[in-house]
């Protein structure tokens, strides 16, 4: 074997290992760039009407609100981008909620199976997801939610059957 | 505004917008580049395609997903980026089966968690601020599984599903989806050589093609997204046939009560509680050897060189699916003298009562290297009740090494339903890429971009799964 010959196999090996070594790190260096361009492709956009009204006026004779007639009875309401919870408290009341638990944002009026629950003795709400527990006015009583529920302003005439809800106005005290 | 029963209201469907497709093709493009990079593909089977066996071969349930047969259990004993092996825990590494007592009880599990948002961005009513989902590690599946082999002719195999809240409360079934089993238990007959096999207990009626991922949507509805038509791990009683007299095609029939299906429904007069069920599903999976240069190869349709013997200890031929007997697979790993092409077309039709649901497939796998498939599902709820699906995926994956692959898919679910306001249209776009990676065999991780698109919201997120199997 030639000296030449003699070369080449300690040469090939350097050429592939330098091969293998830029595959590594142009490997690395693409698994890098993807951690960013993920990063950069996460968007979190409510679509449509993004408005939240100063006050919502409800007409509660209609069809749509008929399980407000019995205490414990909940709907919920769409008023542009506010997802509320309408619950009918007492005789004379409505508590009015986010619709949305604050443990993983799940709206609770949307299990399939299960209902979000109005205790009217104990004036608590549980959710129908992970049974987070709420009180009336909206704090955390037991569960996984990290946080309480906001519950908002409502004003409710029983003899007309209408109710203005003002999404702005949070209630932190129990009347 | 407009009081909710459920979903919100719906609006005109919509298109995928230009930044959601360019997303998508960023990182499926940058994906499917980065992969000859990466070197030769020799992977091992991890799908029917690219395996180029049914589902059956690898594991108990005739329609795939759960409980593993030992030649589903072999293949993926060694897959990992390092071995059992390499690490030194040898007992796991040389481990020959999955089934103990002279080969006639086999145990298995799958434990699946994901990082991930749920839920919904929203809009603060008292603030008007965007608030994001956070962004949480939570448990999705722990499943262990069982199956008994009594007879040459007869064998067993059941599941129990343990939800979030089971053990809790006292709760043993705890159901997080409407329609979803706590538990699949099953015999199976062998009926014989070249005939049918039949399988009775609490099943999964054979229905298009069983994804394993829970966060699929071809079996879902856009207007109840948590509310899926056909829950993960579905199961009715009920009993099947599934016929493979040849390995090219396959015919599937069987009755059911469906009462998994009128939950899910949640309407008793569109599904009732004691309504009787019945699907029937045919698929042909020819096969083509493409000879490359002098190599060998044959003609069209293949021979039956999959590597799963015939000779299972039930003397059919499904490829093993019995969970038991069998010799270990030998796909060949030498230079290929051929390309081998997979491929499977078929159509199912499951009904009950009023409702009807009609699924079309087709795939394409070029085997160990790469699949490419599609499925449209339709379901409708008779003429009382003006509430039509229709769903369709795109799925495509290429295994760079038997223990990386990399995935992308496009998913659209459309619903029209008679809504308080009249008619409404629900859209649903979701665009998916990722990598399923193992580690080590038996561990599975599986990060990926999401985007999903309603009519409500756009989330678009990173995720990762973590899946233990055995």
């Amino acid at each position: 074997m030639s000296k030449s010959g003699r070369d080449a196999a300690p040469h090939n090996q350097r050429a592939r290992d330098r091969r293998a070594f830029l595959a590594a790190v142009g490997r690395a260096a693409s698994c890098a760039l993807v951690v960013p361009v993920v990063q950069a492709c996460e968007v979190s956009r409510v679509r449509g009407d993004t408005s939240i009204a100063a006050e919502i006026d409800l007409d509660l004779s209609t069809a749509e609100y008929a399980p407000l007639a019995d205490v414990g009875g909940m709907v919920g309401v769409d008023s542009g981008a506010a997802k509320l919870l309408l619950i009918r408290d007492a005789a004379d009341s409505l508590v009015c909620f986010d619709r949305f638990c604050p443990h993983s944002s799940l709206d609770m009026t949307g299990h399939p199976a299960v209902d979000a629950a109005w205790d009217p003795s104990a004036r608590q709400l549980t959710c129908p997801w992970h049974f987070s527990k709420f009180d009336a006015v909206g704090e955390r009583v037991a569960g996984p939610t990290p946080t309480g529920i906001n519950r908002y302003r409502i004003d409710f005439d029983a003899t007309a059957n209408t109710a203005t809800i003002f999404p702005a106005e949070l209630i932190t005290e129990d009347a | 505004m407009s009081p909710l029963t459920a979903g919100g209201p719906g609006r005109p469907a919509a298109r995928p917008p230009r930044a959601a497709l360019a997303c998508a093709t960023l990182l499926v493009g940058g994906l499917l580049l980065g992969g000859p990079l990466a070197g030769d593909a020799h992977a091992l089977a991890r799908m029917s395609l690219t395996a180029g066996t049914p589902c059956s071969a690898c594991h108990t349930n005739m329609q795939g997903g759960g409980m593993r047969t030992d030649i589903g259990w072999g293949s993926m004993q060694k897959v990992g980026a390092l071995t059992w092996g390499d690490l030194g825990v040898n007992a796991l590494h040389e481990q020959r089966s999955n089934a103990w007592l002279d080969e006639r009880v086999a145990v298995g599990v799958d434990i699946r968690s994901q990082l991930a948002k749920l839920g919904a961005p929203r809009i603060d009513p008292a603030t008007g601020d965007t608030v994001e989902p956070e962004r949480r590690f939570f448990p999705m599946q722990l499943q262990p599984y069982m199956s008994v082999r009594a007879t040459d002719w007869l064998s067993a195999y059941g599941s129990y599903y343990v939800g979030p809240n089971t053990l809790s409360d006292g709760e043993v079934c705890d159901q997080f989806y409407a329609g979803q089993a706590c538990y699949t238990a099953a015999a199976v007959v062998k009926t014989g050589a070249g005939l049918p096999t039949i399988r009775a207990g609490n099943i999964q009626p054979s229905i298009g093609i069983r994804p394993d991922d829970h966060t699929m949507m071809i079996r879902g509805d856009a207007s109840q997204p948590r509310n899926p038509i056909i829950a993960p791990n579905y199961a009715e009683l009920g009993a099947e046939a599934n016929w493979h007299p040849v390995h090219w095609f396959a015919v599937d029939a069987g009755a059911y009560r469906a009462r998994g299906l009128s939950d899910a429904i949640g309407n008793r007069d569109v599904v009732g509680q004691n309504a009787l069920g019945y699907n029937a599903r045919v698929t042909f999976s020819p096969r083509f050897d493409i000879p490359l240069g002098g190599g060998g190869g044959g003609g069209g349709g293949g021979g039956d060189d999959d590597g799963f013997g015939e000779d299972d200890g039930f003397g059919e031929d499904d490829g093993g699916g019995d969970g038991f007997g069998g010799d270990a697979p030998s796909i060949s790993m030498t230079p290929q003298e051929k390309i081998t092409l997979t491929s499977w077309a078929g159509g199912s039709f499951y009904g009950a009562d009023s409702f009807a649901m009609v699924n079309g497939f087709v795939g394409l796998g070029w085997l160990d290297h790469a699949a490419l498939m599609g499925e449209v599902s339709w379901s409708t709820r008779g003429s009382d009740v003006d509430h039509t699906t229709f769903n369709w995926m795109v799925h495509t994956a290429v295994d760079i090494f038997d223990w990386l692959v990399i995935e992308g898919r496009v998913e659209n679910a459309r619903t029209e339903r008679l809504g308080v306001a009249g008619m409404e249209t629900f859209e649903t776009w979701h665009y998916v890429a990722g990598l399923q990676f193992f580690p080590v065999p038996y561990l599975e991780l599986r990060p990926e971009y999401r985007y999903l698109m309603t009519d409500e919201y756009i989330l678009g997120q990173y995720t990762l799964q973590v899946h233990f199997f055995y």
